[in-house]
């Protein structure tokens, strides 16, 4: 991960009629990476989008590409290009049209467009269907004629605005293992836009939360996922247990009592515990552990499949713990029933603290 | 149900739900083509009546020098009027479907046509004659007086005044269904601005452009108020022609003939624009 650095934006701001979409953005993205912008709708992640491809321009502050300042570069000088959210195919060109579009704008010789769109066809997967119009495809074809629209071009930087959004589940999944294929074979640099937080955990090098036109944290996904940095990132990725803490001699105070932590607390903030890593002992067998343990009653249960969601009451405080749904036989697997009382460990190295 | 239907009861449910619409082409579409056509094949009488011999005489008599000309003289004003008209209309159409207060723009494209045709014409008469509002004002430049009627000119110019709405509203229609995404997405793909309208925006309109070619050309090649008015006899179209042979001249074979021949031109050369868009062009026609 310590490759070059391909696009940097250097305090980038936009607005739109008083309304503040960008609100000085600081970012660098490497050559190679796939890097996901991750942000509830209206945090600017596509306005972000649309100013690296050139579509906007930003009020304020420098975008890179490549070394270049792409001030007063118009999108079709830029060497990048774009997977819009709903294809944007042409529909009076076929599929053979589309692909060879950018080739043709760029004045390359018969014989090369055809090779180049023959290559492209390939690398997603539509050989034979060059004489299809946009309307005789499906949604995952004309998603695979955008990518190979675009990549045909092999830009420095490939632009993904969405692009799974518009698809069911199931092909959603699929898509995605190819597009990271796709882009580790390539390794072309991925810019990915995503509202999903399972999208971008799954498939990005590195991840940007955005919100409300800022960028909350930058990192690898397990980091993101596993160190917050503040209550906005914990929340919006996966699903946490918040607890407000205060300064206490063995680490936080907390509505459960006193809890360990790594470091003691130097002021007040909260606590994040993500559901599966909070532990379910039943109450027989004994105690597990002396410290960072609260009795909780099972209010609610929920079952996905793969694992079992306990709702569980602990006096005042609501927690959600997750158990996965392995055999029984094995140890440390339990079920619990509704109304039963539990154990549950908080361990002190997965209580991560988070200012606001 | 259907399976049950005898032939009876098939036949009645196609007369209840064709039947009507097909009495009214009947009567008013396919009737007085036909009437048209067969008096065409006819003769003058001495008072103006319609009698035999049966032959092509009226139409070898389309091919006098004076008809040939009427023929050029309509064609090309067609061809400019719905040229320009295009010219003019075409970013007129993009100019109102992008303003905010488009409602109010397309009112007032439709707003002329509250006041009567005629009167439009004369209004031109007016602003076009000798000691007219054009005339005085470019005297006020120490200019003209410009002949500018009677004239080819003002002719042209009162057709595509006329027309020019038949083209506007179905080229903003396809416009206000514009994806302008597409023209990003031809941006993003190395095309600069010209190549992106050409390539990503141009084709999406063709059937507004095809519809207002259409609505143009016919009525334009076919009229006769104007060129009366403001050709005061200089500028013959095939619609004088065809309004003498029915008026003054009582003619009805002949004015037939005339009529045939120009719905034939115009039928053949809606076909041939049509081919010219393929495919999906002669859906549009049909």
């Amino acid at each position: 991960m310590a490759g070059e650095v391909l696009v940097r934006l250097l305090g980038v701001r936009k607005g739109f009629g008083g309304v503040v979409a960008l609100d000085g953005v600081d970012l660098e993205v490497r050559r190679g990476e796939f890097f996901s912008l991750l942000g509830p709708s209206g945090c600017g992640k596509t306005t972000l989008l649309r100013l690296l491809a050139g579509f906007d321009t930003p009020d304020a502050g420098r975008i890179e590409i490549a070394g270049k300042d792409m001030t007063g570069v118009p999108p079709y000088a830029r060497p990048v290009n774009t997977v819009f959210q709903n294809y944007a195919l042409f529909p009076h060109m076929t599929v053979e049209g589309n692909v060879a579009f950018g080739l043709r704008m760029k004045g390359l010789p018969a014989g090369e467009v055809r090779r180049k769109v023959a290559w492209a066809l390939e690398l997603v997967d539509l050989l034979g269907l060059e004489r299809r119009y946009p309307r005789e495809l499906s949604g995952g074809q004309k998603q695979r004629v955008a990518l190979a629209r675009a990549l045909v071009l092999e830009p420095e930087v490939l632009l993904l605005d969405e692009p799974l959004s518009a698809l069911d589940l199931k092909l959603r999944q699929e898509l995605r293992v190819e597009l990271m294929q796709l882009q580790r074979r390539l390794g072309t640099t991925f810019i990915f836009v995503t509202h999903d937080q399972e999208e971008a955990l799954v498939m990005s090098d590195r991840i940007a939360v955005m919100r409300s036109g800022r960028i909350e944290q930058v990192g690898l996904p397990d980091e993101v996922y596993e160190r917050p940095k503040n209550r906005f990132v914990a929340d919006f990725l996966g699903r946490s247990n918040f607890l407000p803490a205060r300064p206490h001699p063995l680490g936080a105070e907390t509505p459960l009592g006193p809890l360990r932590l790594r470091e003691p607390l130097a002021r007040e903030a909260h606590l994040v515990i993500r559901p599966e890593k909070i532990r379910l002992y039943p109450l027989g067998n004994g105690v597990p552990a002396r410290e960072n343990l609260v009795r909780a009653r099972v209010e609610e249960i929920v079952y996905t499949g793969a694992e079992n969601q306990y709702y569980l009451r602990a006096g005042e405080v609501r927690l959600l713990a997750y158990t996965l749904n392995q055999d029984l036989q094995e140890p440390g697997a339990e079920e619990f029933a509704y109304g039963e009382e539990v154990f549950c460990y908080l361990p002190p190295e997965n209580l991560v603290v988070v200012h606001e | 149900m259907n399976e049950a239907a005898t032939p009876w009861q098939r036949a009645f449910r196609v007369l209840v739900t064709v039947g009507p619409g097909g009495l009214w082409l009947l009567v008013f579409v396919l009737l007085p083509t036909l009437l048209v056509l067969l008096a065409s094949f006819l003769t003058r009488g001495p008072y103006g009546e319609l009698t035999g011999p049966w032959g092509f005489h009226n139409y070898a008599k389309l091919f006098h020098p004076v008809y040939l000309e009427a023929f050029a003289q309509s064609l090309l004003v067609g061809v400019l009027a719905t040229s320009i008209s295009a010219l003019l209309g075409y970013p007129l159409a993009f100019y109102i479907a992008r303003h905010p207060q488009r409602d109010l723009l397309l009112f007032l494209l439709l707003l002329p046509f509250l006041t009567n045709f005629l009167i439009r014409v004369y209004a031109w008469l007016v602003l076009l004659q000798r000691e007219g509002l054009v005339n005085a004002l470019l005297g006020a430049f120490g200019l003209g007086p410009l002949v500018l009627y009677p004239s080819f000119f003002a002719v042209l110019l009162a057709t595509v005044y006329t027309f020019l709405p038949f083209f506007v509203l179905p080229v903003y229609a396809s416009v206000e269904r514009l994806d302008w995404q597409l023209l990003e997405a031809a941006y993003d793909l190395g095309a600069r601005p010209v190549r992106a309208f050409l390539h990503a925006v141009l084709p999406q309109t063709y059937p507004g452009l095809f519809a207002g070619s259409v609505l143009v050309f016919i009525p334009a090649m076919g009229t006769f108020v104007v060129a009366d008015l403001l050709g005061a006899g200089r500028v013959v179209l095939m619609g004088n022609l065809i309004q003498q042979q029915f008026g003054v001249t009582r003619d009805w074979a002949f004015g037939a003939a005339l009529s045939v021949f120009l719905m034939g031109f115009v039928l053949l050369s809606l076909y041939l624009y049509a081919r010219l868009q393929g495919e999906r062009g002669l859906k549009d026609l049909v």
